[in-house]
């Protein structure tokens, strides 16, 4: 059985990860930032001690941006890739897979796919890319299987960030019958299932694949789209409103091409946002 | 007046007929014997619309030989071989380079040389020819499927030549003039350019069709509607490449959009559109794998796949960069089964898919059916037949060969480039 070390199992993917490779029978070591603070120096023999020739590294750990949107921020996430990378050093796993983000595109590249220029316009974005050139230079350097995934924005039960999307609409809709939109809403953006982005993790993992991909659902839709399909699933349930605001910002638009994806992972089911977010109600409300 | 054609690919076939047919004693020279002894038996290695026809009206007129003496005194000497491109469409011009010498070293001085084949820009200026022979860069446009009407009746001729501004060799004149066409001089970089500029607004031309399409797909627009204005815009027009497709194949045009792409970047010029096409061209060459994965790859457990024409296009035996072998090579490992007309059935390929004998065949109990090629038997096939031997009701017809309403009816769940996609 497989040795599998997971960096970050105590957010969203990561946690959600844990119990879906524990499920399949994977002996899995996690990790969150109380029980293995990578920011710190000190995390680099720890590390060394855990990873082994036969472990496979899920590296999702990161500073997101509801901890900082800031310089400070920047440096300690790389810090963390910076620590992790000292410990590859010296002992090198058999595959590495590290969660990125879609951040790291140009904001105006639509539809984007894995060939498209990167050219972050955030901390956020500059600091994944940063990330995967320090993890790709030690995985070159060791001969070390690497993965990137580039997830969009995620949803799902377990969300611990709060950012503006799918999650925050439920949250606020089940707590004050209110979603609030930027604008009208008009924006698309690829919104992604959770358990879609945790299956695809587990299949690169399966399949032992090196490279990138984009990890989205390939139908993007606008965030009243998103606002109007939780109003809908809940309209047994409560009431809810769906409150405009006066833009501030241009409109902008994000779409994915899918071509690679299907390339690469034949048969790959992904979930519609109806259904993504009528599970997560569902799974909401049996808690 | 002799006119031999050395080099016996398909530009050398179709030219070497269409000049005996208008009346010129024309010899065939290629160096390999098997070839030779093939066509003097009156079978053709290439398939044009019309061309055995016109081959048996000029047969009097040709021979064939694979011996050089034998058209040492040709008044015309064409090299007429085809420039062979890898797969990153890079041309190998070396057999060509061959030919050129080996010619200039055997034809009697008075011998005009016409280079015919395709050059990149800046080759004419790197051959080192004997001094006394005139020779010149005649542009080549013929079209795959329509080769043989495009070398009886060009628009023009463009030829490049040493000095421009000098009359022509009457004799090469006299063969030109026969064509009734503008005859167009230029300095040899101007046709060389030429060539590839005529290329780079075609791609360009498809390249825009397909990405318009596609933006109507996704608006509720349909493309036929918005292609009959384009149609009687002066500015456009009747012969604009104006019908959607799977991208540029056939390895030509993407050899030009290679070549010249290097060739802006070592000058210094922009090639941004020219490298935007390529890609823009490889996106569309996978529309049929982005509505397979969409409606059956992602729903049905180890569908089986019907795909129904293999060639890059019609009229051609040819499969050279096929959108066809690419969705082959992707599906690999799914159930496929595929039938053409007339598809050369060699290569790795062939191992991927199943080939049937006939149409029907490939129909049978496939969850999905795709038209690949537009060919117009496939407009025989009885559909009521073809729904009765299908599994699943799925049509990927990106070329638009059947027509939409009658195929929701027959109720087919029917995908057109550039039709809604809400409508399928």
């Amino acid at each position: 059985m497989k040795n599998i070390v997971v960096l970050g199992s105590s957010g969203f993917i990561g946690r959600s990860l844990c119990d879906q490779l524990r499920k399949e029978g994977f002996q899995v070591q996690g990790f969150s930032s109380k029980e293995l603070d990578l920011t710190s120096p000190d995390c680099v023999e720890k590390l060394k001690k855990t990873i082994t020739k036969d472990s496979t590294v899920y590296f999702i750990s990161a500073l997101t941006p509801d901890r900082g949107r800031d310089s400070a921020t920047l440096v300690k996430n790389i810090q963390m890739a910076h620590h992790f990378s000292s410990a590859l050093q010296e002992s090198p796993c058999s595959h590495l897979i590290y969660i990125s983000s879609d951040a790291v595109y140009a904001d105006d590249v639509t539809p984007v796919n894995e060939n498209s220029a990167c050219a972050p316009s955030t901390y956020h974005g500059v600091m994944h890319l940063a990330r995967e050139l320090i993890l790709k230079d030690v995985t070159t350097k060791k001969s070390i299987p690497f993965c990137i995934l580039r997830p969009s924005a995620v949803y799902g039960n377990g969300d611990t960030h709060n950012g503006y999307g799918p999650n925050r609409f439920l949250k606020t809709a089940l707590e004050s019958g209110k979603i609030s939109l930027f604008g009208g809403g008009e924006e698309i953006r690829d919104h992604v299932y959770i358990d879609d982005v945790i299956h695809l993790c587990t299949r690169v993992l399966k399949e032992k694949k090196m490279g990138v991909f984009n990890a989205v659902s390939f139908a993007a839709q606008s965030f009243m789209d998103a606002a109007c399909e939780i109003k809908a699933s809940l309209k047994n349930k409560s009431e809810v409103t769906i409150e405009t605001s006066p833009r501030q910002n241009p409109v902008t638009h994000r779409h994915f091409d899918g071509t690679f994806f299907y390339k690469s992972f034949p048969g790959f089911l992904n979930t519609s946002l109806t259904t993504g977010i009528q599970n997560t109600i569902s799974q909401r409300m049996e808690k | 007046m002799i006119i031999s054609f050395a080099g016996l690919s398909h530009l050398g076939i179709v030219s070497s007929i269409a000049t005996a047919f208008k009346g010129f004693s024309v010899i065939g020279f290629d160096s390999r014997p098997d070839l030779i002894e093939q066509i003097k038996k009156k079978n053709l290695p290439i398939l044009e619309p019309g061309l055995d026809e016109a081959f048996a009206a000029s047969f009097s007129n040709m021979t064939f030989t694979s011996k050089i003496e034998e058209i040492k005194n040709s008044d015309i000497a064409y090299v007429s071989l085809d420039v062979a491109t890898d797969s990153s469409n890079v041309g190998n011009l070396d057999p060509l380079r061959e030919l050129i010498y080996l010619l200039d070293q055997n034809l009697a001085p008075k011998t005009i040389l016409v280079i015919l084949s395709q050059l990149p820009p800046g080759f004419m200026k790197t051959l080192r020819l004997n001094s006394f022979r005139e020779v010149y860069y005649q542009v080549e446009t013929l079209i795959f499927g329509n080769a043989l009407e495009r070398a009886l009746s060009p628009e023009r001729f463009m030829v490049g030549c040493k000095k421009p501004h000098e009359e022509l060799s009457s004799t090469y004149e006299n063969l030109l003039t026969a064509f009734k066409c503008p005859i167009l001089k230029m300095r040899y970089e101007s046709a060389e350019i030429s060539k590839i500029a005529i290329n780079l607004y075609l791609a360009n031309q498809v390249t825009l069709t397909n990405s318009i399409a596609e933006i109507c797909s996704k608006t509720g627009a349909v493309w036929s509607e918005v292609a009959q204005s384009l149609k009687l815009d002066r500015r456009i027009g009747p012969y604009c490449y104006l019908q959607p497709g799977l991208g540029i194949s056939g390895g030509n045009i993407e050899r030009d959009l290679t070549i010249i792409a290097q060739v802006a970047d070592k000058v210094g010029a922009n090639s941004g559109l020219i490298k935007t096409s390529t890609k823009l061209s490889s996106y569309h060459k996978d529309y049929v794998l982005r509505v397979l994965s969409q409606t059956v790859l992602q729903k049905i457990p180890k569908p089986k796949i019907g795909i129904l024409g293999v060639t890059y296009k019609t009229g051609t035996k040819s499969v050279k960069n096929s959108p066809t072998l690419r969705l082959i090579e992707d599906l690999k490992g799914y159930s496929m089964r595929a039938f053409d007309p007339e598809a050369d059935w060699e290569g790795d390929w062939t191992k991927h898919v199943q080939g049937t004998a006939h149409a029907y065949e490939t129909c049978e109990e496939a969850d999905v059916l795709i038209f690949m090629t537009p060919w117009k038997q496939f407009l025989d096939l009885d559909l009521t037949k073809l729904k009765s031997l299908m599994k699943g009701k799925v049509i990927i017809d990106p070329f638009s060969l059947f027509e939409h309403s009658r195929m929701t009816t027959l109720g087919f769940e029917h995908h057109v480039l550039g039709l809604p996609e809400r409508e399928a």
